[in-house]
């Protein structure tokens, strides 16, 4: 609720000369207008990074609305779109929770920009995965989680209609997620989603410089990563693009560094490692 | 055991804000009640005759006691109504701690030896305070909580007698109406069958609330190495100039001082339990309240009594004008120091879990409340918050500590060099335990590295976690880290690879004794 700032002094009874009645009617109006409670449409908009928000098709995340993630069979990159969803809530200080996801990289989240302070992890909530869900929608305002296969269609709705109510965020992990292979069928949730965001490609760009195809260099740098989008309200309904993911600003060095990593065996010249 | 006095008033929240109707009948008595969220806290006697009590609704109060008035409850009255007493109280010339208005405490010894024993400071000190409110409770008794106990029945307690003075009463007692349901649930029904349990099974049992709550059933300190005075220095202070005239112009400092005093304590792992709370006039007057929790300091309970002291104090200085010597407030307030008497080791729940970026403390509250439910499903040991910390593989640099633990030392800062480490990005996939794989050249034999860090061949073909067998297009590495080189048993000598099949999935594979796993999954 916000009250719009006073922008100007209302007219003063004893300032006016005449204080006439049409004068009271109009300071009454103004009045009014500025004490009427109001909810901003950005305020129920979590932020979200631009190309992202393109494709969800608002310039934000919605709260209450339910998303799922998910790759197509083979194809990489549903992990770390899931993580860039998490960056912009946190970056506001929104709070995050990740439900049935061990295998997601939390330093991956941390690069994307999620702040690890404002983040709970609850790696294994076993065969409760909905109950614990549906708790941490109380009291959070974005929850990632993975249900097990064969989640009851009536159970999704509910956890859909509990986000809604709690004006808090779900995103749903699909094939691929935290995953060390994106195999499986495809995620049914119970009610058409706001937005299912399918990575369809993902191409892996190589430290500048590094002629592709030689064994021995090239460290992974940034990719591109392409993303359908199925959106239930925003036209049309379909939308794809090509999204730089996890990208790097500046370039890192050749890969010809790395011949200079001290050798193992010599331990009386190796650099003096962290005190692990 | 510290022989100690407590004075108290059960209805001081009444007293403080309608004196009148607090007296007798004949003196303009009339029942009302103070009302906090919607109950009952404190009444007069005129209204306890009917029946109303504290805890009750306000619905039921009235059908005890038809023409009860009611008032919403004003510590900050309270406070300034009570500093009268705590000054009389000081007058005997010993340190006075207030818990809360309407209770201090001061130890007997000194005073009790000038009075003639500790009936005739009994005397002296009802003497004292009479004239300043109603219907003093007053009782002897060692430390603390058995001597408030002894208030009630307005008793001295023999030194060494506290023990059975409090086995008898109920369980209830023990003013934590939570621990005392269960126990009297379990057949402890007396404070006496509490303090003859063991004392490792009750700790074993009910944790450290049950601990402190059998040391004061058996008339010890509740915690155990009584709270140690403050070795250090450790108050925090501020000098306002100019010198504040108004509380509010004092309350914006008082909360930061609250909470710089919570970092201060906080680093060194204390929860402070006796805290003095001081003010400086302009005209160098020094004004000093001692005030007692045991359950710990918040800064939120800090800045509201600093604020209700200091209205207590600028109000007697505006109220006796320049009539007695000890006149506050002239010229207004010139200096603010919050410290630390006596503190313990903090054993409870941290305050700050989710540091100081969380917008508002409501949505932290909120989290809290959440992850407590998460955590009495699940486990305490469910719920977790990651850390970044040192490390060269993508899972080493996070560490997952259950919400609610202390962060424990960290093995190595995040920002140090870490030789072998892997720049960004990090595989948004780290499974664990991490999958058996397996690096191939052309041949198909596994690569190896040597000592200097060299691969036996170019990598060819990568499978992992049984999966079909993969070309490789291009690789980084070996990225070779040998951990510990100086300790035998933790050494751990390892070597990474950064793998980019021709499909285009990106790997990160860890060899060590012969064998590759999947570290992580570039996803």
């Amino acid at each position: 609720m916000v009250v719009p700032p006073l922008a100007e002094p209302l007219p003063d009874a004893k300032g006016a000369a005449a204080p006439g009645q049409r004068d009271e009617r109009a300071a009454f109006s103004l009045l009014a207008q500025r004490l009427r409670p109001t909810a901003l449409a950005r305020e129920e908009l979590l932020g979200l990074a631009p190309p992202l928000a393109e494709l969800i098709g608002t310039p934000g995340l919605r709260r209450g609305s339910t998303l799922v993630v998910e790759a197509a069979p083979g194809v990489c990159g549903a992990s770390s779109l899931a993580l860039a969803l998490l960056a912009g809530p946190a970056a506001e200080g929104g709070t995050c929770a990740i439900v049935g996801l061990p295998g997601l990289g939390l330093l991956a989240a941390a690069e994307l920009g999620v702040a690890l302070e404002q983040l709970v992890v609850v790696p294994d909530p076993g065969r409760r995965s909905a109950a614990v869900v549906a708790a941490l929608l109380e009291g959070f305002d974005i929850v990632l989680a993975r249900f097990p296969a064969g989640l009851p269609a009536a159970t999704a709705r509910r956890l859909s209609a509990r986000a809604k109510e709690r004006r808090a965020v779900l995103i749903v992990a699909g094939r691929g997620v935290g995953a060390p292979t994106a195999t499986g069928p495809a995620l049914s949730w119970g009610e058409a989603p706001e937005a299912r965001l399918v990575t369809v490609a993902s191409t892996w760009h190589e430290a500048s410089g590094a002629p592709s195809g030689t064994p021995l260099v090239g460290l992974l740098a940034g990719r591109e990563v392409e993303v359908v989008a199925r959106r239930r309200r925003a036209a049309p309904e379909e939308v794809r693009q090509r999204l730089l993911l996890p990208t790097l600003e500046d370039e890192i060095q050749p890969a010809s560094w790395r011949v200079e990593v001290a050798p193992a065996a010599d331990s009386a010249r190796a650099p003096r490692t962290g005190r692990a | 055991m510290l022989r100690t006095l407590v004075l108290c008033c059960p209805d001081w929240a009444a007293y403080a804000v309608a004196p009148q109707a607090c007296g007798p009948a004949t003196a303009g008595g009339v029942p009302i009640a103070v009302l906090e969220q919607h109950r009952v806290v404190a009444t007069s006697p005129a209204a306890r005759a009917t029946g109303v009590r504290a805890g009750q609704r306000r619905r039921e109060a009235e059908a005890h006691c038809p023409e009860l008035s009611f008032i919403v409850r004003d510590k900050g009255a309270e406070v300034r109504a009570f500093e009268p007493v705590a000054r009389a109280l000081e007058s005997f010339g010993v340190p006075v701690t207030v818990r809360w208005p309407g209770w201090a405490a001061l130890p007997t010894r000194g005073p009790a030896r000038r009075l003639g024993g500790e009936a005739g400071l009994r005397s002296a000190v009802l003497e004292r305070v009479t004239p300043l409110g109603p219907s003093w409770q007053l009782g002897i008794a060692d430390g603390a909580f058995a001597a408030s106990l002894a208030a009630e029945t307005g008793t001295i307690v023999p030194p060494g007698a506290s023990a059975a003075f409090l086995a008898p009463l109920a369980i209830e007692r023990l003013g934590d109406p939570e621990l005392a349901d269960l126990l009297r649930r379990l057949g402890l029904v007396r404070l006496g069958d509490l303090a003859e349990l063991p004392e490792g099974v009750v700790l074993a049992r009910f944790g450290t609330a049950g601990a402190m709550a059998q040391r004061r059933a058996k008339g010890l300190e509740a915690t155990a190495g009584a709270p140690r005075p403050v070795a250090v220095e450790l108050g925090v202070g501020r000098v306002l100039d100019p010198p504040a005239e108004r509380v509010e112009a004092v309350v914006l400092v008082a909360r930061a001082l609250a909470e710089e005093l919570a970092e201060v304590l906080a680093r060194r792992g204390l929860a402070c339990t006796l805290l003095a709370l001081e003010a400086e006039t302009a005209t160098g007057v020094l004004a000093r309240r001692c005030w007692s929790d045991e359950g710990g300091w918040t800064p939120g309970l800090v800045a509201e009594r600093l604020r209700w002291q200091l209205e207590a104090w600028l109000a007697l200085g505006e109220g006796e004008g320049e009539g007695e010597g000890e006149g506050e407030a002239d010229g207004g307030i010139a200096a603010v120091r919050l410290v630390p008497l006596e503190a313990i080791p903090a054993t409870g729940r941290q305050l700050a879990l989710w540091g100081r970026s969380v917008e508002s403390a409501e949505t932290k509250v909120r989290a809290e409340r959440v992850v407590a439910r998460v955590q009495g499903m699940l486990g305490e040991k469910s719920v977790l918050r990651p850390i970044r910390c040192g490390g060269r593989g993508p899972g080493e640099q996070i560490l997952l500590v259950p919400v609610g633990d202390p962060a424990p030392r960290l093995v190595g800062t995040p920002d140090a060099p870490w030789p072998g480490r892997l720049p960004a990005p990090a595989p948004a996939v780290v499974p664990d335990p991490p999958p058996p794989a397996r690096l191939c050249d052309r041949s198909g034999l596994l690569v190896a590295v040597d000592g200097r860090g060299r691969p036996s061949a170019p990598p060819a073909s990568v499978q992992v976690a049984g999966g079909a067998i993969e070309a490789v297009r291009a690789v980084a590495g070996p990225f070779p880290v040998d951990e510990r080189f100086w300790d035998r048993r933790r050494r751990r000598r390892r070597a990474r690879f950064q793998v980019l099949t021709e499909t285009g999935k990106g790997y990160l594979l860890l060899l060590e004794r012969g064998e590759y796993r999947l570290e992580g999954r570039y996803d």
